[in-house]
């Protein structure tokens, strides 16, 4: 298993204010940027302390929020390419259903392939609903938006005979020939992030992997319409490599050290939220069915009919006046949410949930979330680094056996 | 006039209103500075300093005749209004709004491969009603209304009801051509055309294309064009709003907010899954249509004065997500227009002041009041 650390650059200074939400409308009069000058610094140290500890590196993009620092995973792997010298590093990803300029973005995914020697993969990806408003993207029409994009950047990457004409409908170039081409030939990997079983079979058709983000033990139901679309297409069964899911990881020395880390983590998951229903549910993100619903639940109704992610325990929790009780820090471990402990314990559960998902072959590692200091935060990674990881990197693809009987039970699903 | 940033709906507020020696603030100005411009407020007549004051190329006298004239509801003869008036409770906040559609009729209709539901009723002169963006509402006694005054046709837009929007519509012109072929179809003439909000925006789009089957215009707090800077916002943003902030800019009662097929309810009790449906779909298309540039096109004020019929904006005095000046805007780009206010009603006059909203339509439409029942004494 490949693992990947990650943050999102959290910029917890404007956490505690009072506010309806850390998206799209609080001003940049709370951003200092002497604090996020420096924030910035400690952010990429602890980037190269994982480096030389044998991880991965993710990137990812969020724009007008102080959830996240990384406005552009371009800029933040442009650095990495060069600043690192072992990791491979992972953007997941380029919202490029927001994005104007799909051959601009496989320009530049390309220029940073061939800075890091071939170290790129490129993840794209649909963005969360707050980022609609705050680059202007309609939210309407996003997945056949985000499919021609797709297309666009991979013929970008793959055709080498001269200009060629691109006339969809949302984007249109008629000379497009890009230079450099990918380091990485044909391409560099292609990851896309899913939350549904229909995704799932797109991106199956593809071959390119998946992953789901904190979606816990349901993620097994959407790689399993990956694995049985593969099959269903005369492939192969799918191997683990295809598969990554991110998770809050806590280790400390001790697991009563690891569950205490992960209280200051776990706000991660409530802060994410804390936005205005507008924004949480832009029209025509969500399909018109799953809006029918949710009126049926009247105003105050969620659209969300996922599983309750965060601590639920109020206003005071989101605003950092205390810290999620230990009780709910387990119960988002029981979700897959969070994986925290000694090095042992998280080895443990780390691979439990690789078992019950059939076999991942990526952990996505948000190895900083929530008030962690920057100490701890290197303190969590060299913990990982040296105690967790090297196991992690030898672990076999699920046993063969147990492999060819799910092969079988999928098999009896496949038309 | 001076004029302020409205930091919490993100709008441009201005005040007082223009007076008659007030020459038009410069973000009202249409694009076409040289065209004789029609602005005719409340009770005043006066547009801008130079001699043209009086609007030109009306067809009717009676179009002149200013709201304020018009006598109130309460000592008007034995209402006629409604089609089923035993059925019909006048206090609003008791609005049966089920009605009023009682009398419609309603079928599919194909367009050149485009399904849509159309909404019908009464007879005489043929009225085209084209609903707000929120969706049909066919529950709300406006339609009622319009099917005592003549012949209503009250289609629901493509991508606005229980049907799929068709793959090939993003456009608003998509449904300005819609509606053109749907009339050539049903072989109309001497059409009213009745619209409100977002359905404006397509009136007019219809209308600067083509009004040879077309007799008047109706335009209830229509979108659709740019008048301020860019750094205005001429639109409330409707996708950055809560459900309370937009109660407060669209209305003026907020309880009207809660009945039929509002898109605005705190619940949607006793709402079937169609207009669930509907609603939902219309939030959608809204997006599809209007997410960017925002509820409007940049290029249709230019071609305003293409609209060559008797044209009436209407306006409710207390709507804020577009303001008055936004509709005086806009009647000041149609040579034949006049603009109305209408009290005590908000973004949409038509479902807040119904009685109101219909006097005054009919008035314009010249509709006498004894084939008509306008509450009137005949």
């Amino acid at each position: 298993m490949r693992v990947w650390q990650f943050s999102e650059m959290p910029y917890t200074p404007a956490w505690g204010l009072d506010t309806e939400s850390l998206r799209v409308t609080l001003p940049n009069s709370n951003y200092d940027p002497k604090l996020g000058a420096e924030i910035y610094r400690r952010q990429f140290e602890n980037y190269l302390l994982a480096d030389d500890l044998g991880f991965d590196l993710m990137s990812n993009e969020h724009h007008s929020t102080a959830t996240c620092l990384q406005a552009s995973t371009s800029v933040i792997l442009s650095s990495l390419a060069r600043s690192t010298t072992n990791a491979r590093l992972l953007s997941l990803g380029n919202p490029i259903a927001n994005r104007p300029d799909p051959v601009r973005v496989a320009e530049e995914m390309a220029m940073i392939d061939n800075i890091s020697g071939g170290r790129l993969e490129v993840g794209l990806i649909r963005g969360t609903p707050a980022e609609l408003s705050s680059v202007n993207a309609n939210p309407a029409r996003m997945v056949d938006r985000f499919w021609e994009a797709h297309d666009l950047i991979l013929k970008a990457w793959t055709s080498h005979d001269g200009p060629f004409n691109w006339e969809g409908e949302f984007f249109q170039h008629r000379q497009v020939n890009i230079w450099p081409t990918p380091f990485q030939q044909p391409t560099p990997p292609v990851w896309v992030t899913v939350g549904s079983a229909s995704t799932a079979r797109r991106v199956a058709d593809e071959g390119h992997v998946i992953a789901t983000l904190l979606g816990g033990y349901s993620s097994r139901s959407t790689f399993d319409a990956y694995r049985a679309r593969t099959l269903e297409l005369g492939r192969p069964y799918p191997k683990s490599d295809r598969f990554g899911y991110l998770a809050l990881v806590s280790v400390g020395a001790t697991d009563e050290a690891g569950l205490e880390r992960a209280r200051l983590m776990q706000p991660h998951l409530d802060v994410s939220l804390l936005m205005p229903q507008q924004f949480l549910n832009p029209p025509g993100y969500a399909p018109v069915e799953a809006n029918v619903a949710a009126l049926k639940r009247g105003a105050k109704g969620s659209l969300s009919t996922h599983q309750q992610v965060g601590s639920g325990e109020g206003k005071d929790v989101m605003l950092g006046k205390k810290l999620p009780s230990l009780a709910s820090v387990k119960r988002s471990m029981d979700q897959g949410l969070l994986f925290a402990g000694s090095p042992d314990s998280v080895l443990q559960q780390i691979t439990d949930f690789s078992r019950a998902m059939g076999g991942i072959g990526h952990l996505l590692m948000l190895g900083h979330a929530g008030y962690m200091s920057f100490d701890d935060v290197a303190d969590n990674i060299k913990l990982f680094g040296n105690e967790v990881l090297p196991a992690l990197r030898e672990l076999p693809e699920v046993d063969e056996a147990e492999l060819a009987a799910e092969r079988d039970e999928l098999r009896r699903t496949v038309p | 006039m001076t004029s302020t940033f409205d930091a919490k709906y993100g709008i441009h507020v201005s005040s007082p209103h223009p007076t008659t020696d007030t020459v038009m603030p410069q973000r009202l100005v249409p694009a076409f500075s040289d065209r004789p411009r029609v602005w005719l407020w409340p009770r005043v007549t006066i547009t801008t300093p130079t001699a043209s004051h009086e609007p030109r190329s009306l067809t009717s006298p009676d179009v002149t005749q200013s709201v304020a004239t018009l006598p109130e509801p309460s000592v008007l003869g034995p209402r006629r209004l409604f089609l089923d008036p035993q059925d019909y409770i006048l206090s609003r906040m008791s609005l049966t709004h089920e009605k009023s559609a009682a009398s419609l009729s309603v079928r599919d209709i194909d367009v050149h491969g485009v399904t849509t539901e159309l909404y019908e009723g009464g007879s005489g002169t043929p009225i085209l009603y084209l609903h707000a963006g929120e969706g049909p509402r066919p529950s709300a006694p406006i339609l009622g209304l319009l099917a005592s005054a003549g012949h209503l046709l009250a289609p629901v837009h493509p991508g606005f009801g229980v049907k799929p929007r068709p793959p090939s519509f993003s456009t608003i012109g998509d449904l300005a051509y819609f509606y053109l072929d749907l009339l050539d179809q049903l072989e109309l003439d001497k059409v009213a055309v009745v619209a409100a909000d977002f359905g404006g925006w397509i009136a007019a789009e219809l209308a600067v294309r083509s009004t040879a089957r077309l007799s008047h215009l109706v335009l209830a707090g229509p979108t659709g064009i740019k008048c301020g800077d860019r750094e205005d916002r001429d639109i409330a943003d409707m996708f950055a709003l809560g459900r309370a902030e937009l109660i407060e800019l669209m209305y003026a009662d907020p309880a009207v907010s809660q009945v039929g097929e509002s898109s605005l309810r705190e619940d949607f009790d006793g709402l079937s899954d169609d207009a669930l449906t509907s609603i939902a779909r219309s939030r959608e298309s809204m997006a599809v249509f209007g997410w960017s540039p925002y509820m409007h096109n940049p290029r249709l004020r230019q071609w305003l004065h293409r609209i060559d019929i008797p044209t009436l904006v209407l306006w409710g005095a207390r709507d804020r997500f577009t303001l008055p000046e936004y509709g005086a805007s806009f009647a000041a780009a149609i040579p034949a227009a006049r603009f109305e206010v209408l009290e005590a009603a908000g973004h949409y006059p038509h479902i807040e002041q119904p009685e109101r909203f219909i006097e005054v339509v009919a008035n314009f439409l010249e509709i006498k009041s004894s084939s008509v029942v306008t509450g009137r004494p005949s």
